[in-house]
């Protein structure tokens, strides 16, 4: 198996990760009244996650077609 | 009356300068009009126009209204729509360049192109095309009345808007008649930009100049409804189910849409592919979060709209004036057209590519198959004009299962370009059982337990489509 085969896997893991976290254990993070920096929890990491996904993505770019 | 005459003054040069660049790219970038330059830009597209080309037809009207809107009336809802395309992005930066290689391969320009090649199925080809046209018809339509709706807010009720924005479609139609994906893409290329400084800049400065940031928002939106800023216990749309299933569903039907997986097929090659579909993960969350949280700001302020969905073009107008609002107008509007140019020419491609050289007429010559798309264009704009004018009750079912009928095709598009032993049996059988369970979880019960009628259609489509692909495989 190539060298470049098995970053994109380690991507594919990563990815499957935040599939997880953005889809099923976000949602369920629901608590009313709690806060962190001011902005409800739900949406504060909710935020941060659709985040993530840009970052990983160029990073991936980068080391699977830039950098292989 | 001054500040209609500059809003629409700004919208209208745009219109112009839109439809010169469609019209200068098929005259200049178009030496011989081939059916692969006319479909899919003969696959020579560099990175910034298959990235913005990729955008623009991504993010319609609803980026700008409806996204505002649903934040406007649900609140914490909305965030399936952030979730959706995060995880599409993730799906699509694997799967294009797949689906992509396999194109260029086997000189694939549609998605229905794809089915014919990988299931030697005429029945299945015509089948996904017809698909793919149905379930775009209401888009078309609904491109026209976000027009309408933009131009309602942006020329203060002194235009006639509804015919004003059927003009404005017919004028994109022009172009795309003439160069086809060539003139779509290069235009795109000035409106998906626009877009993206009038979706992050809008939504920015509302954030800013009311509430100084996001902790100040979202105290006043606790303040003003705290039911907005979580999701309800009760089942139904707003319950945690539902988001859950809304954004798995829709991340997975993405790019099962055709007018997507026809964007992806122009790229110059794979890495240029890859790169466009992470540059447009960054316009999702630099664009369409910052348009839906909009709706949060009108809502902390209390104002009281009659339609949600004027949320974000009501607080540019009421906050910083027509300049202001002839700009963020100019780029909704951009948002509904350049998704419908996109849907038309698919809708087109469908039919003169699959319906008639695949099926009426297998022996027709290139420039026949250009005729039709040209023709397709013209009928495909003629239903949607009606459509707008007449607005019947039926086209509002066929948007409401649009998103379950179409994502209804994913094991035959995903899994069968995986997995060799996918066959047709399997995605035939798994294919109606998935639309007649979408109809009846879009109608009869609809969202069922809370949770989306995408999920009810795959949890009976993949299971079929999985087991009748085993038991009438054959090896080889």
């Amino acid at each position: 198996m190539s060298r470049k085969t098995v970053t994109e896997r380690k991507f594919m893991v990563a990815t499957a990760v935040v599939w997880f976290m953005l889809s099923i254990v976000l949602p369920i993070i629901n608590r009313p009244n709690v806060h962190i920096a001011g902005i409800p929890l739900l949406w504060f990491w909710v935020l941060i996650w659709v985040f993530v996904v840009p970052v990983l993505l160029t990073l991936a770019y980068y080391m699977l077609e830039v950098k292989p | 009356m001054i500040e209609a005459t500059i809003a629409t003054l700004i919208i209208a040069v745009t219109l112009a300068i839109t439809f010169i660049i469609g019209v200068l790219a098929y005259r200049l970038r178009i030496k011989v009009l081939r059916v692969d330059t006319y479909m899919v830009a003969g696959r020579a597209l560099g990175f910034i126009v298959t990235f913005l080309n990729m955008a623009a037809v991504i993010y319609s009207g609803f980026a700008f209204l409806g996204a505002s809107g649903w934040a406007y009336a649900y609140g914490a809802p909305v965030l399936y729509i952030w979730i959706y395309g995060a995880l599409a992005y993730t799906f699509a930066f694997f799967f294009a360049p797949r689906i992509w290689e396999t194109a260029k391969g086997q000189g694939l320009l549609t998605q229905a192109d794809f089915f014919m090649w990988r299931y030697g199925s005429r029945l299945l080809m015509v089948l996904t095309a017809l698909v793919g046209i149905t379930f775009n018809i209401p888009y078309g339509q609904l491109q026209i009345l976000t027009t309408k709706y933009v131009l309602d807010l942006s020329t203060y009720g002194a235009l006639p808007t509804l015919h004003v924005a059927v003009v404005s479609f017919v004028v994109v139609m022009i172009y795309v008649f003439l160069g086809g994906m060539v003139s779509v893409a290069i235009t795109n290329v000035f409106l998906g930009a626009i877009m993206l400084a009038a979706m992050l800049g809008g939504g920015l400065s509302l954030i800013f100049y009311y509430y100084g940031g996001l902790p100040g928002l979202f105290a006043a939106v606790e303040a003003a409804s705290p039911k907005h800023a979580y999701l309800w216990a009760a089942v139904g749309r707003n319950s945690v189910q539902w988001v859950i299933t809304a954004a798995v569903g829709c991340g997975l039907g993405f790019w099962v849409w055709p007018q997507l997986a026809q964007m992806v097929f122009p790229a110059r090659d794979a890495k240029v592919l890859r790169r466009s579909i992470t540059m447009t993960s960054w316009y999702h969350v630099l664009g369409i979060l910052w348009a839906s949280l909009t709706g949060l700001v009108a809502l902390g302020l209390g104002m009281k709209l009659a339609v949600a969905d004027h949320a974000f073009l009501a607080l540019i107008r009421d906050t910083f004036g027509p300049v202001a609002l002839g700009f963020i107008g100019a780029a909704g509007m951009a948002a509904a057209l350049s998704s419908a140019a996109g849907i038309i020419l698919t809708q087109a491609s469908l039919l003169s590519r699959n319906i008639y050289q695949g099926w009426i007429k297998p022996g027709a010559s290139e420039k026949e198959v250009i005729l039709v798309s040209r023709l397709g264009i013209v009928i495909f704009t003629v239903i949607s004009v009606i459509l707008a004018y007449t607005a019947p009750a039926y086209i509002v079912y066929l948007l409401l299962v649009g998103y379950t009928g179409i994502t209804q095709m994913f094991p035959g598009w995903v899994l069968g370009s995986v997995w060799k032993w996918i066959t047709k049996e399997g995605v035939l059988a798994g294919l109606i059982a998935g639309l007649v369970m979408g109809v009846l979880t879009c109608f009869i019960w609809p969202d069922y337990l809370g949770v989306h009628s995408i999920i009810w259609g795959l949890m009976f489509n993949l299971p079929i489509t999985l087991v009748v692909s085993r038991i009438t495989y054959r090896g080889g």
